[in-house]
Formats: structure tokens, sequence, C-alpha cells
């Protein structure tokens, strides 16, 4: 039972170069996501401020779908499902 | 430019004979046509951002023919741009990028307008340089210009094409206010510093704008031509490294200041003026009575516009052969009193050979429906009278028994 989590380049580095990370599931996204910044410290100031919210520059898709049009951060994940993280980024 | 070797018709089609033949290959696209090559030269479209993206957005823009192209950019070129910004040059290096860009997309299309804002885009002035325009493209490089075209452009009803880079990877999207989310949608507020590395800071690959950048020209021709599907409410991610596309499905936020009120805008579309007509069809039966029995002088003139080797394969015998990918340049060998019907396979290709010769002045052009398999049919029911020429003018053929 694993949730996939795929990282962008910014965030690689910070989880031993991997794309992919895959974690324990069933559960609530952002259980995910604390078990992510809990396995890969150097994720956590990526992606959540010091009182532990999301940034809102951290857009947050399951299986290709923005959250928001789910149930945002409560939204159940199951085995198999996939969540992309996608930082702003503004290089031009 | 070179002399019009037919000056006249072009010109009331709008367009000089260079013109047509700098376009011809997208002219040949059915779904451009001469009409889209209008859309395009009345369009007006906003560059903020002359840099990596801006780069090649401007060059296909000002290549494929968009008439009037603004530039939004203050800055100088550097020599550590060159990697990547495919308008300058070593020569360009200290000079203004707005002025060296305006040289560069002159040289590369003379017929289109550029029109330089050599200034940094702030509240003051975002708000009429985009109402001058029909389309923006965002290629700027920091978030405080990301945030206020947005808004503005959500303000005036402007479709924004936003693409953004970071070392190997970009991000492309296209905003369309009330049809998708805004930029303050999908990032509702900007990182802090420390998460926000500029390339200049970060490092970026040279090729990578220009993906991004040729990508995000493609929406605007796009949205210009009223082509396609168009980027909205989608997010395109391109991750070099692993030589990956992604496209990801966005949300409005309901609650989003900027752009939760707006109900959807009209796509960025150039109007089309009133002589734009319409190609009619000829159906095969209609065509073979014509030819048993019409006296000579009321014949009508059959324009054969496949391919030579199709043209060789069998084509009605008194048809004059001018493939449609020259058929812009070889209009003075056509009959302006005639009744021209424009033939093809299917009758696809000679749709659009029909509408090019409409929007040149020609005053009778008809397209043969079904084309050349349409004929062939009624040919194999006994209605038609497909020959092989004596000795085929066009293609220089000898008769074949």
């Amino acid at each position: 039972m694993s949730v996939t989590i795929e990282l962008p380049a910014a965030y690689r580095r910070h989880a031993l170069g991997q794309r992919q990370v895959q974690l324990d599931g069933p559960g609530p996204l952002n259980e995910l996501l604390g078990q992510l910044c809990e396995r890969f410290a150097g994720l956590k100031p990526q992606l959540l401020t010091e009182d532990g919210r999301l940034y809102g520059s951290v857009a947050v898709f399951v299986n290709g779908v923005d959250m928001r049009r789910l149930e945002g951060l409560q939204t159940p994940l199951r085995s198999g499902d996939v969540l992309s993280l996608v930082p702003a980024i503004s290089g031009g | 430019m070179g002399a019009p070797t037919n000056g006249g018709s072009a010109a009331a089609a709008g367009f000089s004979a260079t013109e047509l033949q700098h376009y011809q290959r997208q002219l040949l696209l059915e779904e451009v046509g001469l009409e889209g090559q209008r859309r395009l030269k009345r369009a007006r479209v906003l560059v903020i951002g002359a840099g990596g993206l801006g780069s090649p957005v401007l060059l296909y823009l000002a290549a494929a023919g968009v008439g009037t192209l603004g530039i939004v950019e203050h800055d100088v070129v550097d020599r550590s741009n060159l990697h990547r910004q495919v308008l300058f040059d070593a020569a360009s290096i200290g000079h203004s990028k707005a002025v060296q860009a305006r040289q560069r997309l002159l040289a590369l299309n003379p017929h289109v307008q550029i029109d330089l804002h050599a200034q940094r885009l702030d509240e003051r002035n975002a708000a009429a340089l985009v109402a001058a325009y029909d389309l923006v493209v965002d290629a700027t490089d920091n978030f405080t210009a990301r945030y206020l075209i947005n808004e503005v452009c959500m303000r005036a009803g402007k479709a924004n094409v936003s693409a953004s880079i970071l070392r190997f990877e970009g991000q492309l999207t296209v905003f369309q206010p009330g049809l998708g989310p805004c930029y303050r949608c999908l990032f509702p507020e900007p990182p802090p510093a420390h998460l926000a590395p500029s390339c200049a800071e970060a490092g970026v690959l040279g090729a990578l704008p220009g993906t991004l950048g040729s990508l995000q020209a493609t929406e605007a021709l796009k949205l210009l031509l009223g082509l396609g599907t168009p980027l909205v409410g989608r997010l395109l991610l391109f991750d070099a490294l692993d030589m990956r596309f992604q496209t990801l499905d966005l949300a409005r936020d309901p609650q989003c200041p900027v752009c939760s009120h707006l109900s959807a805008s009209a796509l960025p579309l150039p109007a089309c003026t009133p002589d734009e007509r319409q190609v009619q069809g000829l159906q095969v039966s209609t065509l073979r009575s014509w030819l048993q029995d019409a006296p000579a002088h009321l014949q009508p003139w059959l324009l054969d516009v496949r391919r030579e080797a199709e043209f060789r394969s069998a084509h009605i015998a008194s048809a004059h052969l001018i493939p449609l990918d020259q058929l812009a340049t070889s209009v003075d060998q056509l009959p302006r009193a005639a009744t021209i019907v424009c033939i093809c396979q299917r009758g696809q290709r000679s749709r659009t050979a029909a509408q090019m010769l409409l929007e040149l002045g020609f005053p009778q052009v008809l397209s043969l429906e079904g084309g050349m398999e349409a004929w062939n049919s009624a040919q194999a029911q006994g209605e038609s009278r497909l020959t092989r020429p004596q000795a085929c003018v066009p293609c220089g053929l000898e008769e074949v028994p």
C-alpha cells in the first residue's frame, strides 16, 4: 500500500536525488506530506511555513488534478495514487 | 522587399507577393490560410520580457506575421545572456535589449511592426500597456511582474500566455479571464525570497527557454487563429533531465481576490472582415455536365493543386497543374475572366486554394467537392470521362495508351 510522490528537480537534492518517493498510504494528503517531511528533513522548509502551513507558492496535485478540486489537504489518498508537488518558479 | 508579381490582387488581399512567399508554408495549412494570416496581421501581442523566453517568442511571432508586437524590456544585453537569449549576439552587448530585438525582428520579417516600451513594467504603466494589445505573453523573470501582469490582464479581460523556467524545468499555461484559474489561483502567494532563486542564482540550461518559449509562441498563435484547445486550466510541466512533459488540471479558487468575480471573457480572436468570402463547392456531376455541354468560351478553367506525382497518376484532361505550395507565386498564370474550378485529391486542398484565390480578388472560384476521388468514383459508375491528356503541357508527359 503506497502513494507515489513526484518531486520537481528543485526538491530532489533534499530527497537523495530521487524523482519519485514511495510513502505508506492510505491517509489524508496532509498526513502524507508530514510523512514526507519527516523522512526528508530538508524538504520541510521548502514546503511548510514555520507554523506548519503549506506555502501558497506550492501547488499540489493528486493524479494530475489540483487538490483544490478535491478535498484540499484533507483529500484521502489511496494506494497507487500519485502526488505531484509544483513550486512556483519565475525565471524567464 | 522583392518586386510584387501580382501587385494588384495581392494588395487586395492585404499582402504583398513577398509576404505571400514568406508565409507560404503557413498558408498551406488549411487551418490558417489567408484568413488566418490576416488575423495574425491584424493581431497585436504584448511580449513582456525579451530575455530567454521572450527571444523565441518574439522570433516566432514575428516570423509568423503577427502584425504588431509590443516589447516591454528595460535591460541591456550582457554577455551572460548569450547562451540562451537568441535574439542577441556578441555585438549586442551593452546595448538596449528592446532596440536590439527590434533590429533583429525587422531583419527577420520587415512586414511586421515592432513597438518598443523600453521601461520596467510597474503599477503605473501596466494597465495602459496591456489595454493596447489583444494578447499578452508573460516572459518575465520575477514574481512581482508575474502577479502584476496577472492582475492587469484579469481586469482587462486579456489572455496571458505565461511560462517560467529554472535550471532544467519549465512551466507553461494560459490564463484566460473567467474561463480558467488565474496565476493567483495557482499560486496564492509568492515564495519567500530564500525559496525563489532566479536563473542568475540557480542557473538555467540554455536550450530550456528555447523549448518553453517555442511552446509559448505556439499557444499564442493558436489563440490568435482560434485553433485547437488552448492550455487554459491546464499546467504543462517540462522536465529536461527526464525529457518528460506532464499536464496537470488546475482549479479556480472560488475565493481568489483577483478573478473569482469574473465571468468568461472572449478569446482574443481578431475579427473577420466582411470581404472574407466563403468558398462554394461544385459537385462532380455538375462539373461533368459543364465540361460536356458548355461552349468553349464558357468552359471552366480547371486548376489542379495536387502534387505533381498525384497529377501524373491521373487527372482531368483539361486541368492545369499548379501545386498548392506554388500557387501564391503563380497567380499571374490564372485567367481572371474565367470561372476557376480548384481540384485536389479529396477536396481539402482545393478549398484552401479557392479561398486564397477569392482573397486575391478572383471573381469566380469553385472547389470540386470530394476531389479526384469523387471524380474517379463517378467514373467507375460510368458517369465520368476521366482521360489522360494527349500531351500534358504542365507536366510534359506523353499520352499513355
